[in-house]
């Protein structure tokens, strides 16, 4: 509310000081009508001021423009995840700042406050795509945010942000993937989890998700094999599960390593020593979980 | 060992990914006890009842073995032996045994292997143990461990003095083969 007094205080300066810029009559008009809430007027009348050749690099108009959209934004799309007026709102806003070379915009900081402001929209819309049909909007937006956040703020994190886009849809992966034992959820778990994987491996989250999913895959191989599988097969079978299993164990190592309390850690090792018949490291995970257990 | 399925996302908000976990379903899958109840199944394709033809094919483990007892019973709800139907029996005592077509032994009643095969000595029940030795020892199938999977040994010995015929095939799958 603040914000949106001072961006009307700076319309009415700027409309006062009308007589200087003169020749920016369309952006002062935009303005007016801006303050008045008229905003599909005003949005009309900044679209011709940006394609003007006297305004096009004004970064004011860019400025107003972004802020034009970004109210429309908030009266009409705030829940549409792929908002053509948030994106319009966040190109203008952008190109304000790159036309203001010399940082002479005196409201650079309400720029970049709306900024922040779709930035944080796009980053909250990501939970609402992340399923298994829409999952590349999530991408995107999350993309957007990342794109607008690397502009506006030196101390994003970049790669941190990116860790936790992908662990978290390779999760969602991951447990649709449980529930449905759909092959290609399989893969699109394994892609976006060793995505995040290769930029941080050393959290527990990370290796006890990729290590589960191995473990998982190499029970269900056990687990849908049918009673008339041939006696010269099942040795198959059991190389293809023990081959899982051992792809699981270094990952659910290091997250109980990393940290040893996880008692689901624990109880994953217990599996897969069981799986690949190893007694004595089965019963050793073993007693530790049902001590934690106690 | 039961298949684990955990949830684990990252919702996130503007400040920060939170980490959830949900555990979402534990469901029992003994994993060893499965393939041991396939190599029994396939057990009862390569050797031959000579007697033991009437009634049910019964199937006992004396021992513990909850996980080979529950998938053996699963099969026996939708597979057969010939004309067959599978009967899945359970002794966790001593030897007050009904004569089967298949004993299994487990580790911790291997020490009862010898009046076992003294008492059913000719009278085509397949006994099989789960213990390092046993089937130099007179067990007809000995399930092993070999590069961390579930193997067997073979003594034909010890089929043929419990009255069985052993097929061919049997032999080239057995990880050892005792005479």
């Amino acid at each position: 509310m603040k914000r949106v007094k001072n961006i009307a205080l700076f319309c009415l300066l700027f409309m006062a000081t009308g007589n200087i810029f003169a020749q920016f009559s369309k952006v002062e008009k935009a303005m007016s009508l801006y303050s008045d809430k008229k905003l599909d007027s005003a949005l009309l009348v900044i679209n011709q001021a940006v394609k003007n050749s006297e305004t096009v690099k004004d970064y004011q108009a860019w400025m107003m423009r972004g802020f034009i959209y970004k109210e429309l934004y908030k009266v009409n799309e705030t829940k549409n995840v792929t908002s053509p007026y948030r994106d319009s709102a966040s190109v203008s806003l952008i190109q304000s700042l790159e036309l203001d070379a010399q940082n002479q915009n005196p409201q650079k900081t309400n720029t970049t406050q709306s900024l922040k402001y779709l930035a944080s929209t796009y980053h909250n819309d990501i939970n609402k795509n992340l399923d298994t049909v829409y999952y590349k909007q999530a991408i995107i937006n999350s993309d957007k945010h990342k794109a607008i956040m690397k502009l506006i703020d030196p101390a994003f994190n970049e790669n941190k942000y990116n860790y936790d886009v992908f662990s978290t849809v390779g999760s969602m992966f991951e447990r649709w993937y449980e529930l449905t034992t759909s092959k290609s959820l399989l893969d699109l778990a394994k892609t976006y989890l060793l995505k995040a994987y290769a930029i941080n491996n050393n959290t527990d989250f990370i290796n006890k998700n990729l290590g589960v999913l191995y473990y998982n895959q190499a029970v269900d191989i056990i687990k849908k094999m049918d009673y008339d599988v041939p006696l010269d097969q099942l040795p198959i079978y059991q190389d293809n599960s023990v081959k899982l299993g051992k792809q699981a164990l270094p990952y659910l190592l290091k997250a109980s390593q990393i940290n040893p309390a996880d008692k689901a850690v624990v109880e994953g090792l217990a599996g897969i020593y069981y799986l690949l018949n190893e007694t004595d490291k089965y019963n050793e995970y073993k007693k530790r979980f049902d001590e934690m257990s106690k | 060992m039961r298949k684990l399925i955990f949830l684990f996302i990252a919702f996130f908000t503007l400040s920060s990914a939170d980490v959830v976990e949900y555990p979402l379903l534990a469901q029992k899958d003994d994993t060893q006890a499965k393939i041991k109840a396939m190599y029994i199944y396939n057990f009862t394709k390569c050797f031959e009842w000579t007697n033991n033809k009437d009634g049910n094919f019964t199937i006992t483990i004396l021992g513990e073995n909850t996980g080979l007892v529950s998938e053996l019973s699963n099969m026996a709800r939708t597979k057969m032996v010939g004309s067959q139907k599978i009967e899945i029996k359970n002794n966790t005592g001593g030897l007050d045994l009904e004569k089967s077509n298949i004993l299994f032994i487990t580790p911790d009643k291997s020490h009862l292997l010898a009046d076992v095969l003294s008492k059913f000595k000719g009278k085509g029940v397949l006994v099989i143990t789960e213990k390092q030795g046993l089937a130099k020892i007179g067990a007809a199938i000995n399930f092993i461990v070999k590069e961390n999977k579930q193997s067997f040994e073979l003594n034909k010995t010890a089929a043929s003095k419990a009255g069985l015929n052993v097929g061919a095939s049997i032999e080239k799958l057995a990880a050892n083969v005792y005479n």
